[in-house]
């Protein structure tokens, strides 16, 4: 074995130090800042993750229009993680090491992206999965990760808002959900409401899915299950394909339960495509700053329609917000983009006026969306479109 | 009760055909086509895509059975053929076989999407009620088609010349092609019924799970599991694999928690590993022991590959 001399070593330990940049960096480099995004791009998930680097892209390149931020340019970095935990740690060291001041994302692996943002005391924020439990890993009562801010959809809020509907307008309520952090979440908001008012939902079973096609059996003996529970609501906290599946067994069988869904269902158009007139009916929740938008929320559509040739959808509009938040966080600390500075100032956004509604951050709130910020909507199978429920 | 067992046969079924694509390959062939899931796959997004674009749904059902048959087919030629005569002994095909399952799942994801489309829902809209269970026509269908396809394959593989020599292929390839039988047109055809089988199991499923590029990984396990349970060395036992695992999965749904079906199957499959290694259904094992009726028979290799 050949010796390798110590001085080597020492010089091999400098260079590595120097790249591994991480919190003692300063996080931009000569004129630019540069922003990390991971999101997957292709596959199953692959629209989300591209609305998302869309959203964040565009509202670079307004912002590099009108002078960037202190003074310096923004630079994007949107990496595919192919919605692998592993691919998308990676590419979270690899951002840091890259003096990446904050990283976006990811809509498909938020947990993991938290997590490593809580451990390293790297600021993450934007798309970062569907909030909830990726941001507040011990529930909503608990604190959030420090580092981890959300302006994604929220699973917490979604939850807390369909069950406040359920508790006006069922006598019982089923939720059937996933056993990920996501159909956890939807239960947590749900339940929120429920022990707010001192209730007990009727039935709650987990389902396993596969993520990219849906459940992994039939979903007819929770048909059975939910009867036996005198349930006349039903919470399909599940894929958008699993809960048009779900309806078309109910449906075919006759049983007449009320249903309800989650952030996904009116999302996009997924579920209606699926479950056709046999989604009618089906409840769901919208951003209320996206059904009725203002002028400025109309521009960025158009703009965003007139640049990628596709619709924006709310994760393309929360991705801008966030590139903004990030913004004034910088401005608001001096120009100074070292970790603890952004998320000390991140923590101070207040009513910040974004796209999808009034936003703020403080420490112990780290998702933007609230259930206040969202209208309950019916599926009209008739008009194909999600319009606000009695 | 009756409602399990009437679900657990539907979901059955589907298992069993596409455990059947896979025996009929490996009885004939001695080897495992890893992508008969994809094959599943092929005629749902085939029909899915075909009915979106206003073809007559029966014609896009044919169009889809034929189109997974054809794949089913190039996939011999393409992917199996050409590792077998390099070495006949080698495992290559396991590689090259997964190799086309990725391809064909991703070129349906540029061609369709990766998200989910609908299907036509065929039967799947009409329920009928036996006793207090219910179950849709659809389902009904499934079991049919199974049933059709067991009792059909078996006369075909004990009754008629084609299937002896066929029989002959599987025992002995090289005895069989020394006294000219036309090993290769059994492996084309072999490979043909496999995509058949996985085809009409992709239509009966369709309106179920509705058309997604990656349905081809659920179903392929699934059917892979039924196999091991059932038998590897004869389709009819792959069958008896899929209707029990279908049962078994419905009942762990029922009985245990609605997450048991994940873990229930492979479960079953150590179990069955360990008291009959060639599968529940396969000649010479501990149940037809005990019984008294055991044949000799020898046991499955993976070796031998039929070129």
């Amino acid at each position: 074995m050949k010796r390798i001399p110590a001085l080597a070593l020492v010089a091999a330990a400098v260079a590595l130090t120097a790249c591994s940049g991480g919190s003692g960096s300063t996080g931009s480099s000569g004129g630019t800042i540069l922003i990390g995004g991971i999101a997957g791009t292709t596959g199953a998930y692959g629209t989300t993750g591209q609305a998302a680097f869309n959203g964040i892209q565009l509202a670079v390149d307004e912002i590099n229009s009108a002078g960037g931020v202190s003074g310096k340019k923004l630079k994007f970095s949107g990496s595919d993680d192919g919605a692998s935990a592993t691919t998308a740690s990676q590419l979270f060291t690899k951002l840091i090491s890259q003096h990446a001041v904050a990283v976006f994302g990811s809509p498909d692996q938020g947990p993991t992206i938290a997590a490593l943002a809580d451990q390293k005391k790297f600021p993450v924020l934007g798309p970062v999965d569907d909030g909830g439990l990726s941001i507040y890993p011990k529930g909503p009562d608990s604190d959030p990760y420090a580092y981890a801010f959300s302006t994604s959809l929220n699973t917490f809020a979604w939850g807390e808002v369909l069950g406040d509907y359920a508790l006006k307008n069922c006598s019982g309520l089923a939720v059937l959900h996933d056993p990920s952090g996501y159909g956890e979440g939807g239960l947590d908001g749900i339940q929120i409401a429920y022990k707010e008012a001192g209730k007990k939902l009727a039935l709650e079973e987990s389902i396993t899915e596969n993520w990219s096609t849906g459940a992994t059996v039939g979903l007819k003996s929770e048909i059975a299950k939910i009867k036996a529970s005198g349930a006349d609501c039903v919470d399909v906290w599940l894929t958008p394909q699993d809960q048009a599946s779900f309806l078309q067994e109910a449906k075919t069988e006759g049983s007449d339960f009320t249903f309800l869904g989650n952030d996904e269902t009116c999302s996009d158009t997924t579920f209606s495509d699926l479950a056709k007139q046999q989604g009618d009916g089906m409840l769901c929740a919208l951003i209320t700053s996206d059904m009725n938008p203002d002028a400025r929320l109309t521009k960025f559509r158009e703009d965003y329609k007139a640049k990628f040739n596709v619709d924006a959808t709310a994760f393309a509009e929360l991705s801008y917000d966030a590139v903004y938040i990030l913004k004034k966080a910088i401005e608001a600390g001096g120009g100074k983009t070292d970790p603890e500075t952004i998320k000390n100032q991140l923590n101070k956004i207040s009513d910040y006026d974004g796209l999808t509604g009034s936003l703020t951050f403080t420490e112990k709130q780290h998702t933007t969306l609230t259930a206040d910020q969202l209208t309950v909507v019916k599926y009209d199978s008739a008009s194909g479109k999600w319009v606000p429920a009695q | 009760m009756l409602q399990v067992l009437l679900s657990g046969l539907a979901q059955g079924a589907i298992y069993g055909l596409v455990a059947m694509a896979f025996a009929v390959v490996f009885y004939v062939t001695r080897v495992i086509n890893f992508a008969t899931g994809q094959l599943l796959m092929v005629s749902i997004m085939t029909v899915s895509g075909l009915a979106a674009i206003g073809l007559p749904t029966w014609l896009a059902i044919i169009a889809g059975i034929v189109l997974s048959t054809g794949i089913g087919v190039l996939i011999y030629f393409g992917a199996v053929r050409p590792v077998l005569r390099f070495d006949r002994f080698s495992f290559a095909w396991l590689v090259s076989t997964l190799g086309v399952a990725i391809v064909l799942a991703t070129i349906a994801a540029i061609i369709f999407g990766p998200t989910s489309r609908g299907f036509p829902s065929l039967l799947h809209e009409a329920s009928i009620r036996f006793g207090g269970a219910s179950t849709t026509w659809q389902e009904l269908l499934a079991i049919i088609v199974a049933a059709v396809a067991f009792v059909a394959f078996e006369l075909f593989r004990t009754r008629t010349l084609f299937g002896k020599v066929g029989m002959a292929i599987s025992s002995d390839p090289e005895m069989a092609s020394a006294i000219g039988a036309n090993a290769t047109a059994y492996a084309v055809l072999a490979f043909a019924i496999g995509g058949l089988l996985a085809g009409t199991a992709g239509v009966l499923v369709g309106p179920i799970t509705f058309a997604n590029p990656y349905l081809g990984d659920t179903y392929g396990i699934a059917g892979f599991i039924a196999l091991m349970i059932g038998g590897i060395e004869k389709p009819a036992a792959a069958m008896g694999g899929g209707l029990l695992l279908g049962v078994l999965s419905v009942a762990a749904n029922t009985y245990i928690n609605s997450q048991a079906s994940d873990w229930f199957p492979f479960a079953v499959v150590v179990v069955v590993l360990l008291i009959a290694p060639n599968g529940l259904f396969a000649s010479g094992n501990l149940f037809t022991r005990w019984f008294g009726r055991r044949r000799p028979t020898s046991a499955p290799t993976m070796t031998g590959a039929l070129s």
